[in-house]
């Protein structure tokens, strides 16, 4: 079936890998001294929705394709704008760097899904 | 991203942001880390700041037996005693009317012949809180120039240990020490009143001393510190001990005498090495004099002012200056800025913060304060020329050279809050012995330091007369306007209101502003409607960081805020029902003994947002040869919930700068935390370093072993927000 096909893929998985480093440097720049930004709300903030960003890439790469798949990435595409901004104004530069590898997991996840979808059509 | 672009996604930021995580107080693993103490602890005291006014309202627990006993010593008790001279000045007790008084300096015994002692010292000093006696911050070191401070490292830090931030069983600090160069060690004095010498090239401690004094909130509701003061023997005797002194004072009003090489008490100084300053705390002694400023050390003088709680009563200790031997901390003369036959039913007009001294002319030169209660004068509507002025003594005998009052009957707490710079400066061909003397009005007043006349002029300007509704006020027709150099910031018309703050609290920000009453400048607090609106505010201007100095390029330079508040007398009745908690630079305060009690508040909507149109604070650079400003820009970020404002919108300073020959200016002062070296000439931000707190202390510039170093003291003011630290951090270019 196309969509098992799609299932078995790991498009996703620059949508999770962006958003797990990006957490990771939240974390570095919530936990370490002096980086302007330790122990803030801000800081707590973009470690919670990079996170939640991760989950949402699972997510997706487990679910079948309909509406919950859409609602999950048009929330990807929310938190990752979001995110970003608030690393803007958190200072945090390479933040911004993952949300943009997870920008590009987000359009290649749904490029591959569509390519999948056409595959499956013509099968 | 454009400007307007930022600041709306910076409204939508705080949008995002649901509550507020305080910053925590950090390590930093880059650098050499002494911690001298294990960290502190914490405590339950809810804290807020007193102020930039270092007032506040906090429990009234005055130190009662030790006033009780100092009646008995009528010789030391200057204010007890009146016969007994040196006395307050003539003038102080035969005030002149307003417009005579002020429109042209106060001129008590002339001027004095310079004796040829250098204003700017000829070797690089930073031995006292404004670097020299003249307050001028001033280096002559070049090493780190403009070319190379992009390279400048951090070499090492110190931890003190030193440090609450007001959860646990302390109140919060408030740590606004400038570290102290002399006898080849750095001296740092700490919020838990402890003193540390440190070796200046790694940090390494050489000794501590612990006060052992009690950590209460006895006059202020934080723990502050401004810092240690040092003495040295002219004609040192070779092999007797305190020949060195540090001076460190207490909330609770003691001096600390301390050999400089060794850390242990000098015995011979006040009762086995302690002065206890509230034996002289005789009239309304409802809380002690704390001494929380450095003394001014001039000579053989050690000049004392103190701290208090202009907030809290009507009635508070009168202001009043000591001049204590160095080595013994006999008392030498005293200086009362008040008239005597008012001082029973007011209080302060105290010198709270640095003075500065001119050795060649024999003064120094007082910031004197408001006084007491800061928004209600019916109970002082006598003259009281000493009251927010600055007011030149002679040295030896603390009697008046000169005095100019820079606010008429002051209900606004624009206290006099910086050491006024001491300048030679050249104007239109014609060398000029100038003062310059910073203002929370954003003024800054320029005077001839040897006589107190104007150097351009200083106008008396009509200011508005109220709106009738608070009883028993005289208020000043007048108040002095100086034409040159033009205000830091912008006093001629109502500050406009923030359309994004507007915007993002539906309108709240206008509502507020049409509430409030405004007249101009100088309008006087009412009880209508949500207050009067205030700006400059009394945490505005022109902090304790004071005016920097080039001699040689002849530039000031000056750190400034803009900040918004609005003021509001109570009727008593009114006030019971409607008080709420007292906090940092807004809150309730009963003014006990007035008629009204008061409430004082920032224009902020609800999220938190400035209602006011940044900048929300500038780094100002001024040509004295002109009195023009030469250059001005937004100083630092504004900071809230770990996001930055953009630095075009500035922030809030408290702190001031410090400034090289070799045309740099060393400042912190900004809620971004960050330490700055920017180019004297230009403006140019050259370098900037993170610190864990804001910086609100002016950074000391000092030479060891042929290198050249600047030391910031990260310690923060819960004015401009609630992070903490105890980090000093001390930087210099690489070896190589």
């Amino acid at each position: 079936m196309a969509h098992s096909r799609s299932a078995s893929r790991p498009r996703s998985i620059l949508i999770v890998l962006g958003a797990l480093v990006g957490s990771a440097i939240a974390i570095w720049n919530y936990i370490t001294p002096l980086t302007g930004v330790t122990g803030t709300f801000g800081a707590g903030l973009v470690i919670a929705s990079s996170i939640l960003i991760a989950l949402a890439g699972i997510v997706i790469q487990l679910t079948e394709p309909g509406a919950i798949r859409t609602i999950l990435r048009v929330l990807v595409a929310l938190g990752l704008l979001g995110t970003a901004a608030a690393a803007y104004f958190l200072h945090e530069w390479w933040l911004i760097a993952a949300m943009g590898v997870v920008l590009i997991g987000l359009i290649y996840d749904i490029a591959s899904s569509r390519g999948a979808r056409s595959k499956g059509a013509y099968a | 991203m454009n400007r307007k672009t930022v600041s709306l996604a910076f409204a939508l930021a705080f949008f995002a942001a649901a509550g507020y995580a305080q910053d925590t107080t950090a390590t930093d693993s880059t650098a050499t880390d002494n911690t001298t103490q294990p960290a502190a602890d914490s405590g339950t005291a809810t804290s807020t700041d007193s102020s930039s006014t270092d007032t506040g309202s906090t429990s009234d627990t005055g130190n009662q037996s030790d006033s009780q006993t100092s009646t008995d010593q009528q010789t030391d008790n200057p204010a007890a005693n009146e016969a007994t001279p040196p006395g307050p000045d003539a003038n102080a007790e035969q005030p002149k009317p307003v417009a005579d008084s002020v429109a042209q300096p106060m001129i008590a015994s002339g001027s004095r012949e310079r004796n040829g002692t250098p204003l700017v010292p000829e070797q690089p000093v930073w031995n006292s809180f404004h670097g020299q006696l003249s307050a001028q911050k001033y280096s002559p070191l070049t090493q780190i120039n403009p070319d190379n401070v992009g390279d400048l490292e951090k070499v090492w830090q110190v931890h003190t240990g030193d440090v609450s931030d007001g959860s646990g069983d302390k109140p919060a600090t408030v740590w606004s020490a400038t570290p102290i160069f002399a006898n080849d060690t750095l001296y740092i004095g700490t919020p838990f009143y402890r003193v540390l010498a440190l070796d200046p090239a790694t940090g390494e401690q050489k000794w501590a001393f612990d006060t052992k004094s009690k950590l209460e909130a006895l006059t202020q509701p934080a723990l502050k510190n401004r810092g240690v003061a040092y003495w040295q023997a002219e004609n040192p005797v070779a092999g007797k001990v305190c020949q060195k002194i540090v001076y460190i004072g207490t909330m609770d009003a003691q001096l600390f005498a301390l050999d400089a090489d060794t850390g242990k008490p000098c015995t011979d100084f006040g009762d086995n090495g302690v002065l206890n300053v509230d034996k002289w705390n005789t009239v309304n002694d409802s809380f002690p004099l704390s001494v929380l400023q450095p003394p001014t050390v001039a000579g053989n003088h050690l000049i004392l002012g103190w701290a208090g709680q202009d907030w809290e009563s009507a009635e508070a200790p009168p202001g009043a200056v000591f001049s204590v031997d160095a080595q013994t901390g006999e008392l030498q003369w005293s200086f009362e800025t008040l008239p005597e036959n008012i001082r029973r039913k007011t209080g302060t007009a105290n010198v709270w913060t640095a003075m500065s001294v001119d050795p060649g002319l024999n003064m120094v030169y007082l910031p004197v304060a408001s006084p007491s209660p800061n928004y209600w004068g019916g109970n002082r509507t006598e003259q009281i020329p000493y009251a927010t002025s600055t007011t030149a003594l002679d040295l030896d005998t603390g009697k008046v050279v000169w005095s100019r009052q820079w606010v008429h009957h002051d209900i606004w707490d624009y206290d006099i809050n910086s050491a006024p710079t001491l300048m030679d400066i050249t104007v239109d061909g014609k060398e000029i012995p100038a003062l310059m003397q910073g203002t929370k009005m954003g003024f800054l007043f320029v005077v001839n330091r040897e006589t107190g006349e104007d150097v351009w002029p200083i106008e008396e300007r009509p200011v508005p007369q109220g709106d009738g509704t608070v009883k028993g006020e005289v208020y000043a027709k007048t108040q002095p306007f100086p034409t040159k150099p033009a205000p830091l910031l912008d006093q001629s018309k109502k500050p406009e209101v923030w359309g994004i703050a507007d915007l993002v609290s539906g309108g709240a920000c206008s509502e507020l502003f049409d509430n409030l009453t405004y007249e101009g400048m100088y309008t006087p607090p009412t009880t209508k409607g949500e207050g009067t609106l205030a700006y400059p505010d009394s945490a505005g201007g022109v902090q304790w960081g004071g005016v920097a100095f080039d001699p040689n390029a002849q530039i000031a330079v000056v750190n400034t805020s803009h900040i918004v508040q609005y003021i509001k007398l109570w009727e008593r009745q009114d006030y019971e029902k409607n008080a709420g908690g007292s906090g940092n630079e807004n809150g309730f305060y009963p003014q006990k003994g007035a008629p009204y009690g008061m409430s004082l508040g920032n224009a902020l909507n609800s999220l938190g947002m400035p209602c006011w149109k940044p900048p929300f604070g500038e780094l100002v650079a001024i040509d004295m040869h002109t009195g023009d400003v030469k250059w001005r820009k937004p100083l630092g970020s504004s900071q809230k919930y770990g996001f930055f404002m953009p630095e075009s919108m500035g922030s809030p300073t408290i702190g001031g700068p410090a400034v090289t020959k070799s045309g740099l200016i060393f400042i912190g002062a900004t809620m971004d935390a960050k330490a700055r070296a920017y180019d004297i000439q230009t403006g140019k931000e050259l370098w900037s370093s993170q610190l864990e707190a804001p910086v609100v202390a002016n950074p000391a510039i000092y030479e060891y072993k042929g290198r050249e170093y600047v030391a910031f003291i990260s310690g923060g003011n819960s004015i401009l927000k609630p992070t903490v630290g105890d980090l000093v951090a001390v930087y210099a270019l690489p070896e190589n």
